[in-house]
């Protein structure tokens, strides 16, 4: 295989894991928890923003302008990113604990998105503005010789950390804590009357889930190399949540499937149509597919693909005799008793 | 003072621009309970529309009446092509306006498709400069102002004086108490849709007069301002829309001129934040309040 | 009366609290008394029917009470604790539980996981516990389970339990409810018209798991419409009417109260 065509493979391979784990994140706070955060993308911005001021060298005047610039080895820009990005969430739910009609409370993270993205693009000296950064140092370079080597060797790297996410994730939503998530999501005022701190639940939500979105931003950047305010405009978190009303909401592989048919399949598979019409032609037809499958989905079948499964119990587990009972804690560890 | 009376200048015809766009919006949001995210690429296919009527050789201030009808038509035939067909079959708020910005992607993105992301812009000269209590405005945008001031007495003597204009606060307010009491819903629910479309088609218009330019990310930025001003006003309100819009329009100019340009569209973004989170349900809160927007 | 042993004086009992003392309740919206200065009482293992005509403050005072409503003055005391100042989900956890008049359901989970939710002390709910390899929440789990299954087979939901609440009848989901309240092991439930909307067969029946349920020394305050049932079920009674207390005692005692009848009447 070519050299370009490794590159080409192995860089899909990459940008369908961050889309598996961005998907993911977002999943928990839609699909699990109800919060529609339309400012999702601010936290991958946030992940990938810190994975390269924390990756950089002292910035030098007059070819880019950020803050930091320290240099650090890996993995410590990739967990500071989750942690920046965990808190930055945190913070915003926080601020948005009013209680906002669904709607309107997108509007509202619809417009930080846009003001973040605003003040990015003014304040230059943070990220160097417009232009945003590049010519970020990739982690772990020395272990390969050959820059092919390199990309299979970053791309199984990716792929590791989207498996830690995607079991995380999901030892959330199997989790008692995962079910008062979906009430909370189903009926909020419910769930306090039960005794759950719904307040607690949302900033778990918003931190945990911003956490994950600082995540992928760090695995992108970290091998793109650059970052700038048009990576990560208001409707990637659009993109996003098309993914995942198609693959499957609320479900573990729905985010999987739907990072997979949307953002890579669309936005990728672009590439082998023939630049035909204007240079904005494509991309253009690529948001009119957006669009159009938001619309159809939303028709019919909301619920995505593969949607959040009906759970039901071990029928053993009722009051029975003591060696039965002992009969079901064995069984415990098998994973059919838990269907989906 | 010499400058802030130039600002306030700029700021009134911002304001005229986002005021006709407001009330529609905030129109629609009282009407159907859902905020039109296609609203925006809506006035922009009607300034388009304008600009062919322009091209085959229409004068300007025809076109803009064509636009305008053009927005009317659009917005009647979303609403009852895809808004209601989906409200009738979900009671989520959330998936409406996720519908809302499909379309929205469609109608922008059909744009750009089909006419590249090139400018254009209308046959027509900005007008001479006009010096009036130290603001400098020319002709076209004095024609603006007069045009939002003449759009917000018609809708205040619409939705003062006339039947249907009572109908549409009515249906706002409380749909159900409406229908009860007789008033044909469905009727007032169109006409506020063709009222709004045309709204939204002539501020599409007069955007790209006041701006020279048109291109299709034209109706984007500006509909954010529109959604501060009725949001700010009180959401369902249009006098409240009218409110909004001035405020936001003068003091995002102001903020322009005495700070920098890029503090223009963050100022309003800021402004529609904070009453989000302080007092969301506006200035004006009557249909907001009844809307539960913020419990 | 009993009589009382002249020799030895007995040791004065101290008077444990009501269960519930609510003072001077008063709850304003923009000029409008909803709620004005109701005070009433209920004890453990007794059923207290909150009634009046519509619009009368009942739900609001419950919605008080259960402290998702903030009230303009007064205080609420549970087991002689004041709760005032507290949120609902600490009320709950300290055994206060409420339904809801309308719409109380989870509707995406099933009849089974609604009552797990209720499940208190739930070590899977806190995140340590999540992340944990020796997921000690598991055994828990299945006790919760044997517990909702024992609940829902005496309330004679048990065949639905992977059932959708929303697939549910309404009647069905008012003793989802119920079932789910007393899942949370309360000492005070608040109902708020749990009858709307149920057939006379499923009323009975409710109400019979009533009686059960106080007879277990639950104490339960109650808001229905419905004046027979309250009257088969409620020791005392509190009548509101625009927002304020007009009578109390038991049903047949008000069934002659002018004040209760013209605001019945009118009202």
């Amino acid at each position: 295989m070519s050299q370009a065509w490794q590159f080409y493979i192995a860089t899909l391979i990459i940008y369908a894991f961050v889309y598996i784990i961005a998907a993911s994140g977002l999943n928990l706070q839609f699909g699990v928890a109800g919060i529609y955060n339309f400012a999702f993308i601010v936290f991958q911005a946030a992940g990938a923003y810190t994975t390269a001021v924390l990756s950089l060298g002292p910035a030098h005047t007059g070819i880019q302008t950020y803050i930091l610039g320290v240099h650090l080895p890996f993995p410590v820009p990739l967990l500071v990113s989750a942690v920046v990005a965990g808190l930055l969430g945190v913070g915003l739910g926080a601020v948005t604990i009013r209680r906002l009609r669904a709607d309107y409370l997108a509007i509202a993270l619809l417009v930080v998105s846009l003001i973040a993205t605003d003040l990015v693009t003014n304040a230059t000296s943070l990220f160097n503005g417009a232009t945003g950064l590049s010519q970020i140092p990739q982690p772990f370079v020395h272990l390969t010789s050959s820059t092919s080597g390199y990309d299979w060797l970053y791309a199984g790297f990716s792929g590791l950390v989207c498996a830690i996410v995607l079991i995380a994730v999901r030892m959330i939503i199997r989790s008692p804590l995962g079910r008062s998530l979906r009430a909370l999501r189903e009926n909020e005022h419910a769930t306090a009357a039960l005794g759950k701190n719904v307040a607690g639940m949302r900033l778990f939500v918003f931190g945990v889930g911003g956490g994950i979105a600082g995540i992928s931003g760090s695995v992108l950047v970290s091998f793109t190399q650059a970052w700038a305010p048009s990576s990560w405009l208001y409707g990637e978190t659009f993109v996003l949540f098309t993914a995942l009303i198609v693959g499957g909401v609320g479900s573990n592989l729905g985010p999987v499937l739907g990072a997979l048919l949307v953002p890579v399949v669309l936005a990728e598979g672009s590439r082998y149509l023939p630049a035909f019409g204007a240079p904005t032609l494509v991309p253009s037809l690529e948001w009119i597919a957006i669009g159009l499958i938001l619309i159809v989905f939303l028709w019919f079948r909301p619920q995505g693909v593969i949607p959040e499964g009906r759970r039901r119990f071990s029928k053993d587990w009722r009051a029975v005799a003591p060696d039965a009972g002992l009969r079901n804690l064995v069984d415990d560890e098998h994973p059919g008793l838990l269907t989906r | 003072m010499q400058t802030l009376a130039l600002y306030v200048g700029f700021g009134l015809v911002t304001a005229s621009i986002l005021c006709i766009g407001a009330i529609g919006f905030t129109l629609q949001f009282g009407i159907s309970n859902l905020f039109n995210l296609a609203f925006g690429a809506t006035m922009t296919a009607s300034a388009f529309v304008a600009y062919f009527c322009n091209e085959a050789g229409l004068n300007i201030w025809l076109s803009l009446v064509v636009g305008s009808l053009s927005g009317a038509a659009l917005s009647y035939l979303l609403n009852r092509g895809i808004y209601v067909p989906f409200r009738g079959r979900t009671t989520s708020l959330f998936t409406m306006i996720m519908v809302t910005l499909g379309v929205g992607l469609v109608i922008k993105f059909g744009i750009e498709a089909l006419w590249g992301a090139t400018d254009f812009s209308y046959k027509m000269t900005a007008g001479r400069s006009l010096h009036f209590a130290g603001m400098v405005l020319t002709t076209v945008q004095v024609t603006v102002i007069a045009i939002a001031a003449g759009a917000a007495l018609v809708m205040h003597g619409l939705l003062r004086y006339t039947r249907i204009g009572k109908a549409m606060r009515a249906v706002a307010v409380n749909e159900r108490l409406a229908r009860n009491c007789g008033i044909p819903v469905r009727i007032v629910t169109d006409s506020t849709w063709l009222i709004s479309g045309t709204l939204a088609g002539i501020a599409g218009v007069i955007l790209v007069m006041d701006v020279q330019v048109l291109n299709p990310t034209a109706g984007t930025t500006i509909f954010i301002l529109m959604v501060a001003a009725a949001v700010l006003g009180g959401i369902g309100s249009p006098y409240g829309a009218m409110l909004g819009s001035v405020i936001i329009g003068v003091v995002a100019e102001v903020a322009a001129g005495f700070l920098s340009p890029a503090f223009k569209d963050i100022t309003s973004f800021v402004i529609l934040v904070a009453v989000l989170m302080l007092r969301p349900t506006g200035v004006i809160r009557s249909v907001a309040s009844a809307k539960e927007v913020a419990r | 009366m009993t009589a009382r042993l002249s020799v030895v004086q007995p040791t004065p009992v101290v008077e444990s609290p009501p269960l519930l003392d609510v003072h001077d309740l008063s709850v304003t919206y923009g000029g409008v008394k909803a709620v004005a200065d109701v005070s009433f009482k209920a004890t453990e293992g007794s059923i207290t029917g909150l009634i009046g005509p519509n619009g009368a403050g009942k739900s609001t005072t419950l919605g008080v009470v259960a402290g998702a409503i903030k009230a303009t003055h007064g205080k609420v005391e549970f087991g002689g604790v004041d709760v005032s100042n507290l949120p609902s989900f600490r009320r709950a956890r300290l055994g206060m539980v409420r339904t809801f008049q309308m719409h109380g359901e989870f509707a995406r989970l099933t009849v089974l996981e609604n009552l797990l939710v209720a499940a208190p002390g739930q070590e899977g709910d806190a995140v340590r516990n999540v992340f944990s390899i020796r997921r000690s929440w598991r055994r828990q789990e299945r006790d919760f389970v044997v517990e909702a299954r024992d609940l829902l087979d005496r309330f004679g939901l048990a065949t639905h339990e992977d059932a959708y609440a929303s697939e549910l009848s309404g009647g069905q989901r008012r003793l989802m409810e119920l079932a789910r309240a007393l899942m949370a092991k309360p000492r005070l439930l608040l109902l708020d018209e749990p009858m709307a909307g149920v057939n006379p067969v499923m009323r009975e029946r409710l109400g019979e798991h009533l009686l059960d349920v106080a007879s277990g020394g639950i104490g339960v305050v109650l808001v229905e419409h419905e004046l027979q049932f309250v009257e088969q079920c409620c020791e005392n009674v509190y009548v509101l009417a625009q927002g304020s207390v007009i009578g109390e005692g038991n049903m047949s005692e008000l069934r002659e109260h002018a004040a209760v009848l013209d605001a019945y009447l009118a009202g």
